[in-house]
């Protein structure tokens, strides 16, 4: 017991087998975790609230109608502003955390500047044009402040300029396309990322960022799969297809061998076998009349028999993968 | 984190009499069976939840379908449900959770399907036996169901969707009658019950399910009355959450003295003032990311964290005014928060202990 690793996880488990109490529970979390910095966390809360609810203000600002006040008035605000939040993430540093919330919301209004130039001076620009320049102009930005949160608001940026550009503008087959394309560029991000993080970029190691990436990732793999099972047999969809599995396939080794994240394994996992029971079902839809009693007790029993194998794969998993850890 | 060994832990806890010397076994032998086990995270459990009650929907709609059960019988589907909650119940406490993770793994997840499956018949069987104007029959089946088999079927997850579906039902029926007192009531009570159930330390892990049923509750509450027009829909839930939230401050604290300090008493005059100024879900977020964070939960900090912009949102879509009003209270507020934060540095309240 002298080697075991203690965490909340360990302190959890032992009271949720109601092996200790839950005032024993608490006494030894704070134990572990003594420091109640009620007032650096009020202060990151006050902070992160604070600006967005300014950033919003202003997007409402923006959202209203500007008859009365004139183009040049709207643009030198907006600019003041940019520049005033430039200065003070400079004079704060972008070693702290001010600093680098200062730049997100400079890069932020970027975007209202570009949304403001579009309507004063109606250039008839797709949506998307907005998102791309955006994203263009905010990258070097987004690089040096070396911040998760810039990258994460650049990255939902970059998506909406791909889906707005799929949607608007691009032909059949880009539109087709979209979810592939998708997928194609967040797994790029993804791989420079873990890439990053293992080259030093410690900024970029929080497991949100990972998550949030995977689960996008997967989303986009899923849709591909479903369309392709019941969709059409065009070009876009077995290109789509194939991008699901090679997904799948590369976040499950990948992530079971190399990096060990269980949460992505199992998130994979998970949707792989919702995808393999799609295809059953569709299989079963061309021999067996859906309102049949075969039909029904065969998904039932299918859900509950890929349930109960996925749990208990994963289980095995958790603890091999753990196990190897140490 | 701090580097502290798990036997100092130990030490300390026997010290503060909170664990015997003779427990000592107990916890090794655990730490042992469950050393390299790691749990699942929730968001996967409830995937995996969410695949049992899929497959609960199936059998249901295959024993309609293969006539075996008549769904539009009520006595069919009460005796059907019975079976099956009895069942349920017989197969998790017969194998119980020891043995390796595979038999776990089937036998929780096919105890769960079979109880999923019993308590939909038996509520829905109900409300077809005692046919009510209201749906109450729904609520009443719901309710006796969830009591008679929450101390029988130790499943958290299934307890907590239990509880939570009474809870929900309960408010959208009274929503529907627009007794707007007895609304109000309701989520009092699920305040108290929360707040006594997660912040009193003797309180028994069976009994967690209820606590973060009851958040799901009043949520859901909060949600729906914020998105309301006009001011009274929800001034009273504001009243009893602006109250929670002080009280929360004062207990966080450790007491009425400890309190009475320049920022502890500013951060509760702002609670006061949000209860005029703001809507149920910025209040109930705030108030569950204060309890999350002092309870090194988690789950519950993370949930009060998402539903601060989804009150923002909510709120200020529906505000009665222009969207220059709008936007210059947004900033206002903005700019009154990082006020707020800048005499907490000056303060050096921020400063790491």
């Amino acid at each position: 017991m002298a080697n075991t690793n203690i965490n909340r996880r360990v302190i959890d488990s032992l009271f949720s087998h109601n092996i200790i109490s839950n005032e024993a529970k608490d006494f030894a979390l704070t134990l572990l975790y003594p420091k109640h910095n009620w007032g650096l966390w009020v202060s990151r809360m006050l902070l992160w609230i604070g600006i967005s609810l300014i950033l919003s203000g202003i997007i409402y600002f923006c959202a209203f109608n500007w008859a009365i006040i004139t183009p040049l008035m709207k643009f030198t605000s907006i600019q003041l502003a940019i520049f005033t939040l430039i200065g003070l993430s400079y004079f704060y540093g972008l070693e702290k955390v001010i600093g680098k919330v200062f730049l997100l919301t400079a890069s932020v209004l970027v975007g209202v500047f570009i949304a403001v130039f579009g309507q004063v001076y109606q250039s008839g620009a797709d949506a998307y044009t907005l998102f791309l320049t955006w994203a263009l102009l905010i990258l070097p930005w987004v690089v040096i402040s070396e911040f998760a949160a810039s990258w994460i608001v650049w990255m939902v940026i970059a998506n909406l300029a791909i889906i707005l550009y799929s949607v608007q503008v691009g032909s059949y087959i880009v539109r087709d396309m979209m979810y592939s394309n998708l997928i194609i560029f967040n797994s790029l991000f993804l791989v420079i990322k873990e890439y990053a993080v293992l080259h030093g970029a410690s900024w970029l190691s929080s497991r949100g960022i990972r998550k949030a990436l995977v689960i996008a990732i997967i989303i986009f793999a899923f849709i591909t799969a479903i369309n392709f099972i019941f969709g059409g047999f065009y070009l876009a969809d077995f290109v789509g297809a194939g991008l699901s599995l090679l997904v799948h396939v590369m976040f499950y080794f990948v992530y079971r061998y190399k990096l060990r994240d269980i949460f992505v394994v199992s998130i994979t996992t998970i949707s792989a076998l919702i995808i393999l029971e799609a295809f059953i079902i569709k299989v079963m839809d061309e021999f067996i009349n859906y309102k049949s009693w075969t039909y029904t007790f065969s998904i039932g029993f299918m859900t509950l028999g890929l349930t109960i194998f996925a749990t208990a794969k994963l289980r095995m998993l958790a603890k091999k993968m753990e196990n190897k850890n140490d | 984190m701090t580097n502290i060994t798990f036997e100092k832990i130990l030490d300390k806890l026997i010290k503060a009499k909170l664990i015997k010397k003779s427990n000592l076994p107990e916890i090794e032998n655990h730490i042992e069976s469950q050393y390299g086990e790691q749990h699942l995270s929730p968001l996967v459990q409830t995937l995996l939840g969410i695949g049992v009650l899929v497959a609960a929907l199936c059998f249901m709609a295959f024993f309609h379908v293969s006539e075996i059960i008549d769904i539009k019988s009520a006595s069919h589907l009460l005796t059907g449900g019975v079976i099956f909650v009895v069942l349920a119940i017989i197969v998790l406490r017969a194998t119980g959770k020891k043995g390796g993770i595979i038999k776990q793994s089937i036998v929780t997840k096919i105890a769960f399907c079979l109880m999923a499956l019993g308590k939909i018949m038996f509520v829905v069987g109900w409300e077809l036996y005692f046919p009510s104007n209201f749906g109450w029959s729904i609520i009443v089946g719901a309710l006796i169901v969830t009591i008679s088999t929450y101390p029988l079927f130790n499943i958290n997850f299934e307890r907590l969707l239990s509880v939570a579906f009474v809870l929900i039902t309960l408010f959208f029926k009274v929503v529907d009658m627009k007794a707007a007192l007895i609304v109000n009531a309701l989520f009092l009570i699920e305040a108290l019950v929360f707040g006594c159930l997660f912040l009193y330390t003797k309180t028994k892990n069976e009994y967690m399910p209820i606590t973060y049923a009851t958040v799901s509750a009043m949520i859901v509450q909060a949600v729906y009355s914020s998105a309301q027009l006009g001011v009274t829909h929800h001034l009273y839930l504001n009243v009893i959450l602006a109250a929670s939230l002080v009280a929360l401050i004062i207990y966080l604290a450790g007491g009425i003295k400890k309190a009475l300090n320049e920022p502890l008493i500013l951060a509760s005059l702002c609670a006061v003032g949000l209860a005029f100024l703001s809507v149920p879900v910025v209040l109930l977020s705030i108030c569950l990311m204060l309890v999350g964070y002092a309870k090194h939960n988690n789950p519950i900090l993370i949930v009060g964290t998402a539903l601060m912009p989804i009150g923002l949102l909510v709120f200020y879509y529906n505000l009665q005014t222009t969207l220059l009003d709008k936007s210059v209270i947004l900033i206002g507020s903005g700019v009154l928060l990082l006020i707020g934060r800048a005499y907490i540095s000056f303060r050096k309240l921020d400063v790491e202990v």
